[in-house]
């Protein structure tokens, strides 16, 4: 990829203040992870109060610059240049430990992965208390509480009481959250923090921290690829591209009434990343409408399906009925816990329900949100690949091809990674030497190479970067039409659903609440449920 | 909980049957004679085969296989494990001292070890890649490879005959638990460094540990009531094992030092051709090995939930 250096716009947001009243000051901050410089002169200028966002593709050097901030010592992250200025202090002056004391209290972090907050195995009460010990406070569980119900947490013990493993991303997120909120850092770092949740729990996160913004005055360096959501909350922003600032200023955008960045956006590259953010105003390809004559792929009837949990029954799909036609793209969206992914582990045959019938026609292929995850750490993307092959050889009744190369896979191999813009060379890395967006690719044409009529997709794109995200929907839009696949797409992403289903499926704790062309439901639902939803969306336009 | 544990129980049934029948089986058919053995080492004169007979005749040994194990397995459930050829004792009697020996050494070693391998392991992967860790890992390799009996003569050469601290011959007293503590304690310690570090390095370089860091947790709570809290599921299971081999009671290391414990017992035994008190050492040790899985995987569901109990 061509690096594209041009002169950056300075961050001036307002009126250049003395020095002493800047809470964080970068200054021509280089990062390198060993040889590789990820980094290439990052400035920075952040007053008490305001919200700077860092936006920009995966690997493009966002979450480097927290890295550089927090500097600890596990991340192999090193600063080769530039100053950093806390509160006036000469951040990468201080000793390991002088650093290790402004966490928590001065600088806090909200990371991207929920599971990166919390011990799994202890309850979030042992480690909020721990966490307040550390920094000489008692655990008030009344001030707790106040702030879990600002979240939508239940203000019971419920969740206090449990243990990471025992709750959901999005709320193990929220408790993350809430602990920061308790913790009231002069400075929060938020990794990507909206990318697991929700687009109502995403908007109830996003004011709750404007709130405490406006309550404490404290600054928010926000890294994240929804510029939906920079626009909503960010005063400054910043526009990163391998390690570049390609751009940097006032966000502007329709949710304030200065111009600036995402409003009139100066370099290609913003206006590249502003067009792959998905609109209602965006079809990607032709509906198609299907009457109840029509060929079946998937249909479920009065599906139940309660889960038990801490000796708790919870109703995780209550009486669902939902046909999916040969040829389809039907999406389903709903809040986290709606049952969406339920949906996808009856269909799969992963779990059977308790009452009601799901029929399945045709060989279906599950591809899962967690790309990473979905692959195993110790083989190759081609042994992987060639897994897929033998267990779908197996499935038909075909011989099964055995070996560490096998021409005729390889062959096959090849054409689905053309389709899915992948070159060769990555068949022979491990998962964790691919981007997400390439894993997720991966993931797509390891579905493919076994043959599927159906795909099952559970939020594919949640943890992509809109520009990764574009390039899966209209790989999967393309594959639709070329392999005529049905395809079953899972997501809280409802303009991104709007873009490209025929049909939108609108799911409320394992209910549905409605189903139809994928317009009516965006455009004129009458239902106060699926309105919620879409005003809970923020747009950057 | 209680269900999975009465089908653990349950389970031992089968198990114990199975063990038991297998043993008597090999015994059967493993060449020796105890009847010959048992008359040849009373008086050391020949015998004529007329006295063995009778002598097998007395002992039960002439009939059909089935039967003299029925006979047995009849008598082990009412708690009878018969009599020893050798001395003529209850089999009991022989066992529970043994054992109670080899408790004795297993519970030394098994603390020395975790005593030692602990702080050696947690403070290896701390520091890892530095000197003290380059150290400890070379002298856990040595631990590792060095065979029991060269460690035990080793000890012995410098405690008993350089310094003259401990007496030779051990003979189950307090003192001479001493070295055959040190001798399985060692190389035990030596695998539990090893492993512990292993799970302790594991843990640390987990997201949640970095994400305690970054909220100003204080690294010693990181490490102890978190970290260490994590590694411990794991560690338990290897310390589970390793009780399992300890109960058998080494046959090396209890020969060497004159230990009267079960692993010298069930050697002796062998060599007697002493087929009851080999039944009962089997049976025993069977017991007592699905004892301790099964307390090791309620300790894991315990200290780790995920973990389901099946």
């Amino acid at each position: 990829m061509e690096r594209n250096v041009r002169a950056v716009r300075a961050v001036k947001a307002r009126p250049k203040q003395k020095t002493e009243n800047l809470l964080l000051e970068m200054k021509d901050l280089r990062v390198s992870y060993g040889e590789r410089e990820a980094l290439h002169g990052y400035s920075l200028e952040l007053r008490p109060g305001e919200i700077h966002v860092i936006a920009g593709e995966s690997g493009s050097g966002k979450s480097t610059i927290l890295k550089a901030l927090l500097g600890l010592t596990s991340y192999s992250a090193e600063v080769t240049g530039g100053s950093i200025f806390f509160d006036g202090k000469d951040v990468l002056a201080l000793s390991g430990k002088e650093r290790r004391e402004l966490l928590g209290d001065e600088i806090g972090l909200i990371a991207q992965n929920p599971a990166a907050s919390f011990n799994p195995l202890r309850t979030f009460r042992a480690q909020f208390a721990e966490t307040m010990e550390s920094h000489g406070r008692k655990l008030d569980e009344h001030e707790v509480f106040h702030v879990f119900k600002t979240l939508g947490l239940p203000t019971d013990g419920r969740v206090l009481d449990s243990c990471p493993y025992e709750v959901s991303g999005g709320m193990c997120q929220r408790v993350a959250i809430a602990l920061l909120m308790l913790l009231r850092p002069r400075l929060l770092l938020c990794d990507e923090v909206t990318s697991a949740l929700d687009v109502t729990t995403q908007k109830q996160v996003a004011d709750e921290l404007l709130r405490l913004r406006k309550e404490t005055g404290m600054g928010i360096l926000l890294v994240t690829h929804n510029l939906g959501l920079a626009a909503y909350m960010a005063d400054t922003i910043s526009i990163l591209r391998d390690g570049d600032c390609v751009e940097a200023g006032p966000v502007g955008g329709h949710y304030r009434d200065t111009p600036g960045v995402l409003s009139d956006p100066q370099h290609d590259y913003t206006k590249k990343l502003l067009h792959d953010v998905p609109d209602f105003e965006e079809v990607l390809r032709g509906r198609s409408v299907f009457d109840n004559a029509a060929a079946k792929a998937v249909e479920l009837k009065d599906v139940h399906k309660t889960y038990r949990v801490r000796g708790n029954d919870v109703l995780a799909l209550q009486g669902v009925d939902l046909v999916l036609y040969k040829g389809e793209m039907l999406g389903v969206v709903g809040e986290s816990g709606s049952g969406k992914s339920t949906i996808l582990r009856q269909v799969s045959g992963m779990e059977t329900p308790e009452v009601g019938d799901v029929s399945t026609e045709g060989k279906y292929q599950y591809i899962f949100q967690d790309a990473y995850a979905s692959f195993d750490p110790r083989m190759t993307i081609r042994q992987s690949l060639y897994e897929s092959m033998r267990n779908a050889a197996r499935r038909d009744g075909k011989a099964v091809l055995r070996g560490r190369s096998i021409p005729e896979n390889d062959e096959r191999i090849r054409t689905y990674l053309e389709q899915v813009g992948l070159t060769e060379d990555l068949l022979d890395r491990y998962p964790s030497r691919l981007s997400g967006g390439q894993c997720q690719r991966m993931a797509i044409a390891r579905a493919l190479v076994a043959d599927p009529e159906v795909l099952l997709c559970d939020e594919i794109t949640s943890a992509l970067d809109v520009t990764a995200q574009r390039e899966v929907v209209e790989l999967l839009v393309r594959l639709q039409k070329e392999l005529d696949l049905s395809v079953l797409f899972v997501s809280h992403d409802l303009a991104l659903v709007h873009s490209f289903c025929d049909r939108i499926l609108v799911l409320k704790s394992g209910e549905v609440v409605e189903c139809d062309e994928a317009s009516d439901v965006i455009l004129h639902s009458e239902d106060p449920y699926t309105n919620q939803l879409l005003s809970s969306v923020l747009t950057v336009a | 909980m209680t269900k999975y544990i009465g089908k653990r129980l349950l389970s031992l049934i089968p198990i114990l049957l199975g063990i038991t029948f297998l043993t008597f089986l090999l015994l059967y058919i493993a060449p020796g004679d105890p009847a010959q053995k048992r008359l040849t080492s009373n008086s050391g004169i020949a015998v004529t085969q007329e006295q063995i007979d009778n002598m097998r005749e007395e002992m039960g040994l002439n009939r059909p296989f089935l039967v003299q194990y029925g006979s047995w397995l009849g008598k082990a459930l009412t708690g009878d494990l018969g009599t020893s050829y050798k001395d003529s004792r209850p089999v009991s009697d022989k066992l529970a001292p043994a054992f109670h020996r080899t408790l004795q050494l297993a519970v030394t070693s098994l603390l020395v070890a975790l005593l030692v391998s602990i702080p050696v392991g947690i403070l290896s992967a701390v520091y890892q890649g530095s000197f003290w860790d380059h150290l400890f890992r070379l002298l856990s390799f040595i631990g590792n490879s060095l065979p029991n009996f060269l460690l035990s003569i080793l000890l012995m050469y410098f405690f008993c005959i350089q310094v003259n601290l401990f007496p030779v011959i051990a003979s189950g007293s307090f003192q001479g638990l001493f070295l055959p503590t040190l001798a399985l304690a060692l190389p035990m310690a030596s695998r539990f460094v090893r492993q512990i570090r292993a799970e302790v390095l594991e843990e640390l370089g987990k997201d949640y540990v970095t994400g305690l860091t970054a909220r100003g947790v204080r690294s010693s709570q990181v490490l102890f009531r978190n970290v260490l809290r994590n590694a411990m599921s794991s560690i338990l299971t290897i310390v589970g094992i390793s009780v399992g081999t300890l109960m058998g009671g080494s046959v090396v290391v209890e020969t060497i030092f004159s230990w009267p414990g079960v692993g010298k017992l069930a050697m002796d035994s062998i060599t007697y051709r002493d087929y009851p008190v080999i039944q009962g050492f089997v049976l025993i040790m069977a017991l007592v090995y699905v004892l301790i899985n099964l307390l090791t995987d309620l300790a894991h569901h315990w200290l780790d939930p995920r973990v389901e109990l099946e």
